[in-house]
């Protein structure tokens, strides 16, 4: 749509209806276009998610039946604060994702760094490897990692330890106490921590790619060695690129599922129990959609909350 | 459970004319009466419907793939094959859905949107849910006298909810235990005899621990029975008779639970036990790493595929005196829909597939002993005879709405027990605490 | 945010054009990733001492190992005879190797049919998002509209929302338009994710108007604006798009799951989880179903690597 001349203005002009026409046209004038590049995602949008979302969100105050639903209020969500197994799960998500994402936004970091001064071969090189993992699908991976966190002799992890004459160690079948959460927990964690942050490394190596030489020059002039450096000059001028990384990663690891799904089963116990697993077996075992519905909104609180929170501790404004 | 109709704010009714499918059209028909007063004679209207049915019906199995490799897919062709011979213009599909928690769930959304299957196989321990929904098409209306006098009545009792049978009872899997004869012979150590105890349980069990070899493994996962049978052989079930009340924290219930912890700390249980899933522990019979392991009727096709040496013996004896075990059952339900000729067309199939016909028809059908006097299975698969003789001494599950919110109470306090982190008693007394308030209703 | 959809700063987007500028300010976040590659500033290829090479290659290379680790595993395990125990001990070099399970693979199923319906699915989905995200990113960025920061807001929520919760009433909606058991009933409601819009958005920002602005003077309408100057322009960010679309597409499993039934129109995430079913023993086969899945996105991976990794810098996606 090209911008319209200046409205003409016709004799009798100030009529109602004239004033009313004159007005939507204005409108559209003004927001038509916007609207216009905006409807089919908004279509697509209101139909496919946000409907689905809103009936959830209604579930969420509901029984679910498959032929009619009871309306029970704040009960699903009463109920929730007060389940010992939501407690848990919710402790394990957090202690998972706290644990996850400040390693994730570390070893990015630091890889980066690494990465971007080699050469152009090398630099492509380790990209593409450690992008590569990122493609395949996550179950795949997290069998891989159920076999190597094993607690039978034959895991790989177990087997290596004996080629030290370490005992094995039960890993992911193991739900004693262990640094606050359990061994089962921390294992799972572990085998997060061991896959690559692909997309954080490759974001990092953009932003570190917009740091000024000259910065890093002044430095040098004055006996800064390569730690230094890191510290006074990478790290400070990547905040908004980490702040951007450690948003993604959170909700990321909030929903971690598969992972736990495969390896573990939400088990030994409920040791490995996350919040999207309570929600896909109230959901899926349980056919409790109303219950599974609360426990996603209540999720969703809970990471729109960090989120603001990591937005506001992170922000910087450095410009030059 | 009461129910009420909500009263619908505009918004829900403005989303209910854009999703019409949340109510499936036909309300359930609710047929009164017991086992014993099922249908109304031999040929009811409900028969001549069903000879007279010319048509498709969507038949889906859980677990099945055209022309796949396993036992399931081959039967599951031929059974449709020798029906469609047998009343021709029927056109029968079979959809495989995976055997898993995603299949379920389609097969759930299918019927809740009602665009599911005509007739498909389901384990009785979900018939309540679905009861309760009223998507189902009870089978009393279809029983004929043959069928009722047919049909082990404590069998029959395993699909009934609310005084309908939900659906026609096809198998039940028994839970056994599985010997490694080659491992026990390895060991000088003789198979014992059908009726065993716990203690000569207990003791085979450490002594055939060894370097690479664990006595027994179990699963003890999400929707188990298998480890169950520890417990119910000293006595214990999970609730009493008439659903009211939590009893596997008994004496009984906790000196089953404690015998297996003892044998998982003195290292006669593989490491893993507590997340190990079912196909590992069958693999690790096969592999010959586990003596002795827990399993259904199911487990013999794989295990002779593979060339094992095994003995099939009921679950030892403990305090209750006698041979106990537990198992589920198979059955084939008939979703409710709009056409009735096509839902008795559905029953029909569902009656064959559950009948002694379908056995001749199909040579090796049942994979485990089925639901009727007239069927035996010992005969085309001699393995199966002990489970066939198990048939008398199963318990089922109790046929409850929210069992799969109490068993999911109740595994993971076993494995707690199990590798010790508490005592048996204090873990089913835990699993006790959530669970009564699901019965108070 | 902005929500006026202009740059709030000039300086910014000169800085954000092509040629090298050694003192180019810092942009401030999130632009500082919307901006293409700014060639040659920053460290890059920059003369290393050996040993400070040595050090970083000490730890880049075994990282690079473990990463890797899983994916070779795979390999080697699809390569593995059945016979073979694959359990105990680990195996770890495939000195039997054989196609014995892919082939399997083939004759058991048709893995053709699923990998050509997954492409067709996953090209519908990618080229649904490359056109409506990135006509929904420059309205955001570029246009005034009324409801315009409320949109952006429920968009960004709904991304913090797990699928598993919406996934029933999608269905019982899906089954309502007659879409059930239908690849459309699979492609339609993916092309309603929103990841894109919001990549296309902060990266749009970016770019200066001026380019816009003459070609409104020289009389382009709207449309052209937008198709012939913005998009060329914004060509790391579609292609980012494009193709986190197509992968995350192909790799979908529980959507397709639910929607489809005809063995014939599965997708081959679905059709392989089946197949693992049925072979429960045999891992090797399971292990060859996933690496069939993955080989195609490799291929495009490593085809399209310079697009991909530039573009990844465009906004980050959802780790």
């Amino acid at each position: 749509m090209s911008r319209p001349p200046a409205a003409p203005m016709t004799v009798s002009a100030n009529t109602p209806i004239t004033r009313v026409a004159r007005r939507v046209r204005r409108f559209w004038r003004d927001n038509g276009a916007g609207y216009l590049f905006v409807l089919p995602s908004l279509l697509f949008f209101l139909i496919f998610i946000f409907l689905p979302l809103g009936w959830s969100f209604l579930l969420s105050f509901q029984e679910f039946g498959f032929r009619d639903s009871t309306w029970v209020g704040l009960d699903n969500y009463l109920g929730l604060i007060r389940d010992p197994i939501f407690h848990q799960a919710a402790f394990n998500t957090v202690i998972y994702s706290v644990s996850t994402v400040a390693v994730w936004v570390l070893v990015s970091m630091v890889l980066a760094t690494l990465i971007h001064p080699l050469p152009t071969r090398l630099r492509t090189f380790f990209r593409a490897a450690y992008y590569l993992p990122a493609v395949t699908s996550a179950v795949f991976i997290a069998l891989v990692w159920k076999w190597i966190l094993n607690a039978n002799p034959w895991g790989l992890a177990n087997h290596v330890l004996s080629l030290f004459g370490a005992g094995p160690v039960s890993f992911i079948s193991d739900p004693s106490p262990f640094l606050g959460a359990n061994v089962a927990l921390w294992s799972v964690i572990l085998s997060s921590v061991l896959t690559i942050p692909a997309v954080g490394v490759v974001l990092y190596s953009a932003a570190l790619a917009g740091i000024p030489r000259d910065l890093y020059e002044a430095a040098e002039t004055e006996g800064a060695g390569a730690l230094a450096k890191f510290r006074y000059i990478t790290v400070p001028l990547l905040k908004p690129i980490t702040l951007y990384v450690t948003i993604i990663y959170t909700i990321a690891a909030f929903e971690v599922f598969e992972r736990v799904y495969v390896m573990t089963g939400g088990g030994p116990g409920y040791a490995t129990h996350t919040i999207v697993y309570l929600i896909w077996r109230t959901g899926f075992r349980f056919s409790d959609y109303g219950v599974a519905s609360a426990q996603a909104f209540l999720l969703f609180a809970v990471i729109a909350t960090i989120s603001v929170l990591q937005f506001r501790a992170l922000r910087s404004d450095v410009e030059y | 459970m009461k129910r009420r109709r909500i009263a619908a704010p505009p918004i829900i009714l403005g989303l209910a004319l854009l999703l019409p499918g949340c109510t499936p059209g036909t309300t359930p028909s609710t047929t009164s009466g017991g086992p014993g007063t099922g249908g109304p004679g031999t040929s009811g209207p409900a028969t001549s419907d069903a000879a007279a049915y010319q048509g498709p019906l969507d038949w889906w199995h859980l677990g099945y793939a055209p022309g796949g490799e396993t036992a399931t897919s081959q039967l599951v062709d031929d059974a449709v094959a020798a029906y469609e011979a047998k009343h021709p213009g029927v056109d029968i599909t079979v959809t495989g859905i995976p055997f898993s928690d995603e299949g379920l769930a389609r097969l759930d959304t299918g019927l809740a949107a009602g665009s599911g299957p005509d007739i498909f196989r389901i384990a009785s321990d979900r018939l309540p849910g679905y009861g309760a929904q009223g998507v189902l098409s009870p089978i009393d209306e279809f029983l004929t006298e043959e069928d009722t006098a047919d049909i082990l009545p404590n069998l029959l009792e395993g699909v009934e909810y609310e005084g309908d049978h939900l659906a026609w009872p096809q198998w039940v899997p028994p839970v056994g235990f599985y010997l490694n004869e080659a491992i026990f012979q390895e060991a000088g150590v003789d198979i014992p005899e059908a009726d065993w105890t716990v203690e000569e349980f207990q003791q085979l069990a450490q002594d055939l621990t060894g370097d690479d070899v664990f006595g027994f493994a179990t699963y003890m996962g999400p929707a188990s029975v298998n480890e169950l049978t520890l417990l119910y052989n000293q006595g214990a079930t999970v609730l009493n008779e008439d659903n009211t009340e939590y009893t596997l924290n008994s004496e009984a219930g906790v000196k089953g639970l404690q015998m297996m912890a003892e044998l998982f700390q003195a290292g006669a249980m593989p490491p893993d036990s507590t997340t190990i899933v079912l196909p590992d522990v069958e693999q690790g019979f096969i592999d010959g790493r586990f003596a002795m392991m827990t399993g259904g009727s199911g487990s013999i096709t794989n295990l002779k595929a593979n060339e094992v040496e095994f003995t099939i013996l009921p679950p030892p004896i403990g305090d209750a005196g006698e041979t106990v075990t537990v198992g589920g059952m198979g059955t084939y339900a008939v979703p409710q829909k709009d056409d009735p000729a096509r839902v008795a067309a559905a029953h029909e199939l569902g009656r064959y597939l559950t009948s002694a016909e379908v056995a001749e028809d199909v040579p090796g059908w049942y994979l485990a002993p089925g639901t009727r006097e007239s069927i035996t299975v010992s005969d085309t698969t001699p393995e199966m005879a002990p489970f066939e003789e198990m048939l008398p001494n199963v318990r089922f599950m109790p046929l409850i709405e929210d069992w799969a919110q109490v068993d999911s109470f109740i595994h993971p306090e076993i494995q707690l027990a199990v590798s010790g982190e508490k005592s048996a008693q204090q873990a089913l007394d835990d699993a006790g605490a959530q669970i009564s308030p699901l019965l108070g209703e | 945010m902005d929500t006026d959809g202009r740059p709030a700063d000039r300086r910014r987007s000169e800085a954000s054009i092509s040629e090298p500028r050694p003192t180019a300010p810092v942009p401030l976040f999130p632009e500082a990733i919307t901006a293409p590659a700014v060639a040659g500033s920053g460290l890059e290829g920059r003369q290393q001492s050996r040993r400070d090479r040595l050090i970083s290659l000490a730890v880049l290379i075994p990282v690079a190992v473990i990463g890797l680790f899983p994916f070779y595993w795979m390999i080697t395990t699809a390569l593995t005879p059945r016979a073979a125990a694959i359990r105990v001990p680990p195996n770890l070099l495939p000195l039997d190797a054989t196609l014995d399970n892919l082939v399997a693979l083939f004759e058991q199923a048709p893995v053709l049919l699923w990998a050509s319906n997954s492409l067709l699915v996953a090209g519908a989905i990618m080229v649904g998002h490359v056109i409506f995200d990135s006509m929904a990113g420059y309205a955001f960025a570029r246009k005034r509209f009324r409801g315009k920061a409320l949109f952006f807001t429920l968009i960004v929520g709904s991304l913090m929302i797990p699928v598993h919760v919406t996934l029933v009433p999608r269905f019982i909606l899906i089954t309502n338009l007659g879409l059930d058991n239908n690849l459309l009933g699979v492609i339609a409601p993916s092309i309603a994710d929103v990841f894109g819009i919001f990549l296309m958005r902060q990266f749009m920002q970016s770019l200066p108007t001026e380019l816009e602005e003459a070609a409104r003077v020289d009389g382009a309408n709207e449309w052209q604006v937008f198709w012939r100057i913005v998009m060329p322009l914004s060509r790391p960010a579609v292609a980012t798009v494009g193709i986190f679309s197509f992968v995350g597409a192909w790799n979908a499993f529980l959507w397709p799951l639910i929607v489809l039934s005809d063995r014939e129109l599965l997708t081959l995430p679905v059709g392989v989880a089946l197949l693992q079913q049925e072979f429960s023993s045999n891992i090797g086969l399971q292990m060859a179903g996933a690496i069939v899945g993955a080989v195609p996105m490799i291929v495009l991976f490593l085809l399209f690597q310079r697009h991909f990794l530039e573009g990844v810098r465009v906004g980050g996606v959802k780790g």
